[in-house]
């Protein structure tokens, strides 16, 4: 499974903070048609991926990585338990590694490029790719500087991480399809009516929202128990990490996994996903 | 209280129907739910019961219980001995369990099951008064009119038994239960101590994690919130210990003010806005942090003379 994210400096953003070398992060115009890439793969569930930074129209930088005076570092958080840990590689390509067990939550992961040791640079803004205001400027960049801001971001979680929505025009209202699709990883295809697709768009979390959600799970849960019960030599469900994680997560809850016989997935979607009755839902703490 | 795993995980109250039993009780101040909350204090029985009759209790581990002495008033503020003893008992829970309200309710009702905390209503009493729970209990049950010291009550067992995140977020968990309040600032000083040999000598790290309420209040919020701050864990612990050695050099500075302690963490927010610190070692932290409280310091003594 492959995430790719992009900052540009070209983008909205809070970049207009005034630190004294260029930054290149959404919202500063330093280099303006600059471009930081962050592409995760090889993710493993729940405990691992490989990240790999890229850097566009930003020459200086490109030359700084070059020249080895960049660090490339990854924050992992989980405020829920107090987890901070920050990843750190003298590569571009770099594997962000954490303990489930240290997390009360799905972490939170921000990648950075920042400066492994002080840097002293005179700007050449045509070489360096940065606008003229910066021309003949003496930088004196700071060890830890932050020289590339990526974004923070979360993977989906487990289960409602495999579920691909997809609008069909086909459907009639109130309705919806879940098959199984193993092209690209193991995900399952949610095929909604437009009424259903619009109301998850926008209000996945109200009573409704919630409601359809467990049905949808249920649904999926019905899939693995009809088409992947079995485990055929290691070309079954277990080839697939996600599931693997899944399985995990459902043993850990103490939930009865798809391949054992007495799975009810209305008993185990309800588990994860408890169906919310209006009185409930809109309790309010005065 | 020991007793067998029966399955991964060690046991706690459900976390939902915990949580949804806690907003129920906090939807009308004052109210008969409230007050019936409260007179179930009186007796350790009814008031088990009582929470487990509306909240499924989640089998697993179960943690010894802490074998020392406990007094109403040790119990409200434990002593670091005590805090101490508790965190050796409890070291192998993981940071996962150990950030949920549900865990340390649970906790808290085992401890009332086995009369460790003989009376339920210590769970009520109350900062520095020297007033007992039982008495708190009593003056605002048999106050007709004062719906908010019923509702005061109410939240202050609830902050006491496991957190109240309803009405304190996340970081309640950290700051408000009497045995996880205790976890937490031991594994931080922990981890301070893991740093290797230069940093300062564990009784100097406990006198700030433990200076008052406020201010171990103050240092979790910005743990918990600000995660560009404290993106690490030597980041956070470079800056306690830089506390804890100014402490020793200067005894009366105003940094011991939780107010002041936030001009210092702004400051320091301030200066990592620009710099990742968790590339730097322990040492550039601490020598960044050093130099940061001392002028802290400087400041606020050139105030006060003006």
């Amino acid at each position: 499974m492959r995430t790719e994210l992009e900052v540009k400096a070209s983008d909205p953003g809070g970049g207009s903070r005034a630190f004294p070398w260029p930054v290149l992060e959404a919202g500063n115009g330093s280099w303006p048609g600059g471009v930081y890439r962050m592409v995760c793969t090889d993710r493993n569930p729940g405990t691992s991926f490989l990240l790999t930074h890229e850097v566009r129209g930003a020459p200086l930088v490109n030359r700084w990585m070059d020249e080895g005076k960049l660090e490339f570092v990854c924050s992992v958080a989980a405020p829920r338990s107090m987890y901070r840990a920050l990843s750190k590689s003298d590569s571009p390509r770099q594997e962000i590694v954490w303990r489930q067990e240290d997390l009360g939550e799905f972490p939170m992961f921000t990648p950075l490029i920042v400066a492994g040791e002080e840097i002293t640079h005179v700007v050449e803004s045509d070489k360096d790719g940065l606008i003229g205001i910066w021309d003949g400027r003496e930088l004196a960049v700071p060890k830890g500087a932050r020289i590339a801001i990526g974004v923070t971001f979360k993977f989906r979680s487990g289960l409602r991480g495999m579920l691909d929505f997809r609008l069909s025009e086909d459907l009639p209202p109130g309705r919806f399809e879940v098959s199984d699709s193993a092209e690209d990883g193991f995900k399952f295809k949610v095929d909604l009516a437009r009424d259903l697709h619009e109301h998850l768009r926008i209000s996945r979390s109200d009573l409704a929202g919630r409601n359809i959600m467990t049905h949808v799970v249920n649904g999926a849960l019905g899939v693995l128990q009809r088409e992947w019960a079995e485990d055929k030599e290691g070309e079954g469900w277990r080839s697939y990490r996600n599931l693997v994680a899944l399985a995990a997560m459902l043993e850990e809850k103490g939930l009865p996994c798809w391949s054992d016989e007495h799975f009810q997935p209305e008993k185990v979607a309800t588990a994860l996903f408890p169906h919310k009755v209006a009185s409930e839902a809109t309790e309010q703490v005065e | 209280m020991t007793g067998d795993a029966t399955r991964a995980g060690y046991r706690e109250l459900d976390e939902d129907r915990y949580l949804r039993f806690q907003r129920m009780r906090l939807k009308v101040k004052g109210g008969e739910r409230q007050r019936a909350f409260l007179a179930l204090l009186s007796s350790s029985e009814e008031f088990l019961n009582a929470i487990e009759v509306e909240v499924e209790v989640r089998d697993g581990q179960l943690l010894p219980g802490f074998d020392g002495p406990l007094t109403e008033a040790s119990f409200k503020e434990p002593t670091e001995d005590q805090e101490a003893r508790m965190y050796g008992l409890w070291r192998s829970v993981p940071p996962r369990t150990a950030c949920r309200v549900s865990f340390w309710a649970s906790v808290t009702l085992e401890h009332i099951r086995s009369g460790t905390i003989p009376h339920p209503a210590w769970l009520a009493a109350n900062g520095g008064s020297a007033e007992t729970g039982e008495e708190r209990v009593d003056r605002a049950l048999y106050s007709r009119t004062d719906d908010k010291a019923i509702d005061d009550c109410v939240r202050t067992v609830f902050r006491r038994m496991g957190g109240l995140p309803a009405a304190r977020g996340n970081r309640s968990v950290f700051v408000n239960p009497t045995f996880g309040r205790g976890w937490w600032r031991e594994r931080i000083v922990a981890g301070i101590s893991g740093q290797g040999d230069a940093v300062e000598k564990r009784p100097a790290l406990m006198k700030v994690v433990r200076r008052s309420q406020q201010y171990w209040e103050n240092l979790v919020t910005m743990i918990v919130s600000r995660s560009s701050v404290f993106g690490s864990g030597s980041v956070q612990a470079a800056f306690i210990n830089s506390l804890a050695k100014h402490f020793r050099q200067h005894r009366d500075s105003p940094l011991q003010s939780a107010k002041t302690l936030k001009t210092a963490l702004r400051r320091f927010s301030n200066l990592a806005a620009s710099r990742e610190l968790g590339v730097l070692s322990f040492q550039e932290i601490g020598t960044l942090a050093d130099g940061l409280l001392d002028d802290v310091r400087r400041l606020h003594e050139d105030s006060s003379e003006i």
